[in-house]
């Protein structure tokens, strides 16, 4: 009895610990408001910590890690020079599109995305450990105006929205999560559009019919609907394969960001009108 | 220095540098999941009951910069840290290889309980293909690490002066 004792205690505290933590998950599946509150609370003293530490330790994994993908780093940036090249040639198209369509938008008094208020942040940090669940945290929070849900962009398109924000950090959940979800414009009609968690591609089925004539290599934009976070018409990617072989309609679409190396984003102060 | 405070100290440090350093730097493309490790490492050391609370804390420290439930690493790494502690006494203390075997099995299978227990509660994306492959390496990363954690975990549990004068 008394070797059994100790034992006996231990499993008793072991029986307390799991329970708080089971009344944890189960609040936070509830969302329980104080419980989110003391998160954001304690995230928001752990954040200068965390960004003195990062300041200091970046640099070093950095390194780490370009030492170990020294090869994969220069294939990468020959590409990207090709990249520019090429971009370069469609700059100065792009601009004379640009202001053609600034002068329709003034005519149809139509705002576009882009004149949409914004706060530009940093990409502080992707998702810690291996189950981050296709989440990046950036360096602006309720204190610069954010509210969860707003949309994020780069130059190139959509790249996610907000799921937390805290006073001075929010996390961005990527438009390739499988989470996330999107109303778009595909050829003539709406659907919804998916993550598919693969970290390259959304796919759309909801809503389109065989009949659509969407084909490979088309672009697709938030549809904007009236209860929709994203404003109208901002891309989000390109269709990378069609197929009609399932009855309906399903499409494949590559995210026009570059959604896996994003360094800085804008933050679209846009709330839905119909909400 | 209290036993507390060092605890306290070694599970901020594993906490700050798995959301620093280890959100850029993947060796063997995975992040090494410091609070298990020292969950585990604390079961080793001090037993089950002390190591399950120094687990408890490293894994709710942890959820607080995650997108995962809320508390479903504290469930993780107390429960780790528990079964290693049963596990090191069973084995009376065990050195060498059979530690190093079990530090890493306990890395792998907290990785596992972790995933199988979100999948249940909802999270299907956390149990893939990729989940196996990702348990496997972390398993490997954080027996890398485990000989300079395992140095910090002893450190915290060393008895203070007074406790040594005394014995």
């Amino acid at each position: 009895v008394a070797l059994s004792r100790p034992g006996g205690r231990a499993r008793s505290r072991l029986a307390l610990l799991v329970l708080t933590a089971i009344t944890l998950l189960t609040l936070d599946f509830r969302d329980f408001g104080p419980l989110g509150a003391a998160q954001t609370a304690a995230r928001d003293v752990l954040a200068p910590v965390r960004s003195g530490v990062m300041a200091v330790a970046r640099p070093v994994g950095d390194a780490a890690q370009g030492i170990i993908d020294y090869g994969n780093l220069e294939n990468e940036n020959a590409r990207l020079r090709a990249e520019i090249e090429a971009l370069r040639g469609q700059a100065l198209e792009n601009e004379i599109a640009q202001q053609t369509l600034r002068q329709l938008q003034a005519e149809l008094d139509i705002v576009h995305w882009r004149d949409t208020p914004r706060v530009v942040a940093r990409r502080t940090a992707g998702a810690a450990g291996n189950f981050g669940k296709g989440t990046i945290e950036i360096d602006k929070g309720s204190n610069s105006g954010l509210k969860t849900n707003m949309a994020v962009v780069t130059a190139g398109g959509l790249v996610g929205k907000l799921v937390r924000v805290d006073g001075s950090r929010s996390v961005v959940q990527l438009i390739t999560s499988p989470e996330f979800a999107v109303g778009v414009r595909v050829g003539d009609e709406v659907s919804l559009a998916r993550g598919n968690g693969a970290g390259n591609a959304l796919r759309s089925g909801e809503g389109l019919s065989r009949e659509n004539r969407v084909i490979s290599g088309d672009t697709v934009l938030t549809a904007g609907s009236a209860s929709s976070w994203f404003p109208p018409g901002i891309p989000v990617g390109r269709v990378d394969a069609v197929d009609r072989s399932t009855g309906g309609l399903i499409v494949t679409v590559t995210p026009a960001a570059d959604v896996a190396n994003v360094d800085f984003v804008s933050v679209l102060l846009f709330e839905a009108p119909g909400r | 220095m209290t036993t507390r405070l060092r605890l306290g100290l070694v599970i901020l440090t594993a906490f700050l540098l798995q959301v620093t350093v280890f959100v850029e730097f993947h060796p063997l493309g995975v992040a090494p999941e410091l609070p298990l490790l020292v969950a585990v490492l604390a079961g080793r050391t001090a037993g089950p009951e002390r190591g399950a609370f120094a687990g408890f804390a490293a894994g709710l420290l942890y959820d607080l910069q995650l997108s995962t439930p809320f508390g479903l690493w504290a469930l993780t790494c107390c429960l780790v840290a528990f079964a290693m502690g049963r596990l090191t006494e069973a084995l009376h203390r065990p050195e060498g290889l059979v530690a190093v075997a079990t530090t890493a099995l306990a890395s792998v299978g907290g990785v596992a309980f972790f995933t199988t227990a979100g999948a249940l509660l909802g999270e299907r994306d956390l149990l893939t293909t990729r989940t196996l492959r990702v348990a496997l390496l972390v398993g490997v990363v954080n027996l890398a690490l485990s000989p300079l954690a395992g140095r910090a975990v002893r450190w915290s549990y060393r008895p203070t002066g007074a406790v040594r004068a005394a014995a």
